[in-house]
């Protein structure tokens, strides 16, 4: 049986718990893939906008080399002011370290160094076809990464074609890089399409750009080099990295932003412990309440239940006290009316009863008591009128004395209903107590045209016993018995040990006792005759008991009646002169 | 001179020296145990071997300042910065000896080493050859120096990493006077001074730079930069300056020879006297020529500067010097560089002096884990 308190537990589970359990998995995954993604994006949008200002910064310079060779070119300069341009240019803009103007042979006209130019233009046919290059990355000796950008200059009607070639120091480049931050420990990096690091924005990296480090083994370089997803995660010396990436247009470089995943999905673990703790608390709330609520349900329930036991045990003073204003109060307030209800009808039964019972003693009374009372008053009558006659005075003698030993009897019965019979316990024969009774009743028998006889056991049977209650006892089922028997008919008083127990056994061959009042002939009150306090079986019954002995009864309708009673045998005897007595 | 104990001598002067003890102590004087024979030492190292590209040394026992941690130093030179830079990120090295303006940033970056920077005792100078026919002219020459943003050439040549000078006394020297008059740019005031002089309104001309003057300079090479950029202020107020891009030891040469019209170059003064003394001071027998000049303004106050019998006349004489060198300047005093010294995080640097360099200390450096081993005893 399931109790109710598992059915309210498993009710909360099902309804409360595991909806919010179902929730906060799902809201959970949903945070961490959301947010995670919403960290990626931004890192890959810092990227991407550090890649297009990379590529600003070359295209400008490309543009700004472009208007120089115009300038150069198109105002009909001497060599000297062209070289004096060249050389406050390189002043003005230190990024550029050299800016030499070359013919289209590739011999110098013009340059910003005061000695020997160091650029030469480039060559191969490919860079003569593009209107400009881009050499590779170089470190120069002050550990600065250098390119060479040449602008090739038209040739036109009046000048011929040239080349205006600056060697660009990217440093400013590192500076854009430095300014890269992503969190605390967030850095960026520039990779060129030959895998040389270019700027790193962490200090303790820069030193892989002094010496050149070629970062083709780079995982995220290598994956935007062969344009799969621009973040990756991996694991490097110092742990878990989120890195994402974008290439630089036209020039094949990228840029790689690199922080540190404990960094990076900070907020995400923040976010997910808070939405943990929320819903722990919830979970915590929902049993909580799920549990007093449930308890305060349950407890009214429960007392429901121990109302209803109660009341089925008999208690019919224990009440339902439940609070509140729902059914259940509507439940435990019929429960207590039904209550209050069968109190009353339990005690109209109970007046009736003894109103019936009143009325059962009344009757019994007046019939025991009016007859000998009757006789004492006839009899008082009469020896008013034969007072000189002493023979009479003599019978008004006994029976006066008879009737008041009646209505004595009568009275000591009903004493004896209400409290324990006063015994005396002696060790005593059977089979001379039952042979004394036996002998006094033979004239009531034969005066009943009936046969009365003993039939004894062969040995003296002892049992601890009060000698003048057991007689009465005995006298009672006789008399019963000859009130029962029609004349001719046969009483029987036999004895017998039974193992350990003495069996004294009384049968007749009366009209006997129907089966629906066999059970109820040893209560008081309760008799087949039609007058009497039917009191007589009901005090044989508890003399018997109070003797330590037990009777029960065997009746047929028609053929008899049979009653039993057993005492325990005992080895104790009568002393010689009550035996003798 | 006569020895007057077992590591003592004594030096007999017929007239006081101001240099003396301060030549002694920068290194100017090698003791030797013999004609010939090794550095007997008198600092905290000794030099063990030297070739072209590398020198040994081992602490000096005996060191009046107590024993150096460090037991045995090696010094050897790199091509590049680059290199040398290489070398101290893979361990190969423990420090490195200078790092110019353009990668000091990068370097102090790195957290594995630590920088230490200082204002060095070289002046970057543009010097005139008093015998050309134009910068003979004080009034030129003064001019010039009013024709020249010091500060700019510190700002943009050395990223800020330095100092505009005035005159050759290292500002750091104990005896430098900052009560000296100083040039400050001002342009118009240049151009007006050079009219004063007899130098017109420059002439235009098709194929050359219009100048009131022209001169040729000639410029060690590292310092082309700076070149460009005063000739670029001199060509403001029409002077032609053509630069000559030469090596040090013909840079040296011709100095020596008075082979040049100007000159743009490091000029040491060191801690001591002697050597701004032997650049200025006119040539004398026995003494080495650095600069064939003909500059003979400040004999008179050097000579005080050398002869100074106590700290106050030695002051008074460089003061002196000072002025004489702003009043009738041989040359633009452009700027004191600083620069910078790398070391390891391995090594702990104590006992450094302000504005000292680092490597002055080096024989109080010791090795950071025996830092803290000693800490955790």
């Amino acid at each position: 049986m399931k109790r109710i308190t598992s059915r309210f537990a498993m009710l909360i589970a099902t309804a409360a718990v595991l909806p919010l359990v179902i929730y906060g998995v799902v809201s959970l995954w949903s945070l961490r893939t959301g947010t995670q993604q919403s960290v990626r994006d931004g890192n890959l949008n810092v990227a991407m906008r550090a890649a297009d200002q990379v590529h600003l910064y070359i295209s400008n310079n490309v543009a700004v080399l472009k208007a120089l060779g115009a300038e150069l070119r198109g105002t009909q300069l001497e060599r000297w002011q062209q070289d004096r341009i060249l050389k406050n240019y390189v002043l003005d803009f230190p990024e550029f370290r050299e800016l030499t103007f070359f013919d289209a042979g590739g011999a110098p006209i013009a340059s910003s160094r005061a000695g020997k130019p160091e650029l030469t233009i480039p060559a191969g046919d490919a860079a003569v076809r593009e209107s400009f290059s881009i050499s590779g990355v170089s470190i120069d000796d002050d550990l600065l990464p250098t390119t060479t950008i040449a602008v090739r200059l038209p040739a036109s009607e009046d000048e011929a074609g040239g080349w205006l070639v600056g060697e660009l120091s990217l440093e400013q480049l590192w500076r854009m890089v430095d300014q890269i931050r992503v969190g605390r420990e967030g850095y960026a990096s520039l990779v060129s399409d030959e895998g040389r690091l270019l700027a790193h924005g962490h200090p303790d990296q820069k030193r892989n750009i002094a010496s050149g480090r070629i970062m083709h083994e780079h995982a995220m370089a290598a994956e935007l080099r062969a344009g799969r997803e621009p973040s990756k995660e991996y694991t490097d010396e110092n742990g878990t990295v989120l890195a994402t990436g974008a290439l630089v247009k036209s020039l094949g470089w990228s840029v790689i932003v690199e922080q540190p995943t404990r960094e990076a999905y900070a907020i995400t673990r923040q976010l997910e412990r808070q939405l943990l703790v929320a819903i722990g608390l919830a979970l915590f709330i929902t049993i909580v309440f799920g549990i007093v609520w449930g308890r305060g349900f349950i407890r009214r329930v429960f007392a429901l239940r121990r109302g209803t036991l109660a009341l089925a045990d008999g208690r019919l003073d224990e009440r339902v006290a439940i609070g509140g204003q729902d059914e259940l109060t509507e439940l435990a307030d019929a429960f207590n009316t039904m209550a209050d209800r069968l109190v009353e009808l339990q005690e109209n039964v109970r007046r009736q009863e003894r109103q019936a019972m009143f009325g059962k003693i009344a009757a019994g009374l007046v019939h025991d008591l009016s007859h000998p009372i009757q006789n004492i008053g006839n009899s008082c009558k009469l020896i008013l009128k034969m007072w000189e006659d002493g023979e009479y005075r003599d019978t008004f003698r006994r029976t006066v004395d008879r009737e008041l030993q009646t209505v004595k009897r009568v009275l000591e019965d009903l004493k004896n209903i209400a409290r324990p019979i006063p015994l005396e316990r002696f060790p005593l024969d059977v089979n001379r107590s039952v042979g004394e009774v036996i002998e006094a009743m033979l004239p009531h028998a034969e005066m009943a045209g009936l046969t009365l006889k003993a039939e004894l056991a062969n040995e003296p049977l002892f049992i601890e016993g009060d000698v003048f209650a057991l007689g009465r006892v005995y006298r009672n089922l006789i008399i019963n018995s000859i009130q029962a028997t029609a004349p001719g008919g046969l009483i029987v008083a036999a004895t017998s040990r039974q193992g350990r127990s003495v069996q004294i056994r009384f049968y007749d061959t009366g009209c006997g006792i129907p089966a629906d009042r066999l059970h109820a002939i040893f209560d008081d009150f309760m008799t087949t005759k039609r007058r009497g306090l039917g009191l007589g079986l009901a005090i044989s019954k508890k003399i018997v008991e109070q003797l330590g002995g037990s009777v029960t009864v065997a009746s047929e309708v028609g053929k008899g009646t049979t009653f039993v009673l057993e005492f325990p045998e005992t080895a104790a005897r009568p002393m010689p002169a009550a035996v003798a007595g | 001179m006569s020895q007057s104990g077992p590591s003592a001598f004594k030096i007999t002067l017929t007239r006081p020296s101001a240099l003396l003890l301060s030549d002694l102590a920068s290194g100017g004087v090698n003791i030797t145990h013999g004609s010939g024979a090794s550095s007997a030492g008198t600092g905290p190292f000794i030099i063990e071997s030297r070739d072209d590209k590398r020198i040994a040394m081992r602490r000096f026992e005996g060191f009046r300042g107590g024993n150096p941690a460090i037991q045995r130093i090696e010094l050897n030179a790199f091509p590049t910065v680059r290199n040398a830079w290489a070398a101290l990120m893979r361990g190969e090295i423990d420090s490195l000896y200078e790092v110019g303006p353009d990668a000091a940033d990068f370097v102090s970056g790195e957290s594995s080493v630590q920088t230490f920077t200082f204002l060095r005792s070289y002046i970057v100078t543009l010097g005139f050859n008093l015998k050309h026919p134009v910068l003979r002219s004080k009034e030129v020459r003064r001019a010039l120096n009013r024709a020249i943003d010091r500060d700019a050439i510190v700002r943009a040549g050395f990223r800020g990493h330095g100092r505009p000078a005035q005159d050759p006394v290292w500002p750091q020297h104990w005896a430098s006077s900052n009560a000296t008059p100083r040039y400050t740019y001002n342009r118009e005031a240049a151009a007006l001074g050079l009219a004063s002089a007899g130098y017109a309104t420059p002439r235009a001309s098709r194929d050359k730079v219009p100048s009131r003057f022209s001169f040729r300079c000639v410029v060690y090479q590292p310092l082309e930069r700076i070149a460009l950029m005063v000739q670029k202020q001199l060509y403001e107020i029409g002077v032609d300056m053509e630069i000559e891009l030469a090596g040090n030891v013909d840079l040296g040469r011709r100095l020596g020879t008075g082979n040049y019209d100007a000159y743009l170059y490091w000029l040491t003064t060191a801690r001591s006297f002697t050597w701004p003394y032997l650049f200025w001071h006119s040539p004398e027998p026995g003494r080495p020529v650095f600069l064939q000049t003909g500059y003979s303004a400040a004999d008179a106050t050097l000579e005080q500067v050398r002869y100074a019998a106590n700290d106050g006349e030695f002051r008074i004489a460089v003061a002196a010097f000072q002025q004489v060198m702003h009043e009738d300047p041989p040359a633009v005093f452009l700027a004191w560089e600083e620069r910078m010294r790398a070391v390891s995080q391995k090594f702990e640097v104590t006992g450094l002096e302000p504005g000292r360099d680092v490597i002055a200390s080096l024989w109080r450096w010791r090795p950071a884990e025996a830092k803290a081993a000693a800490s955790t005893r």
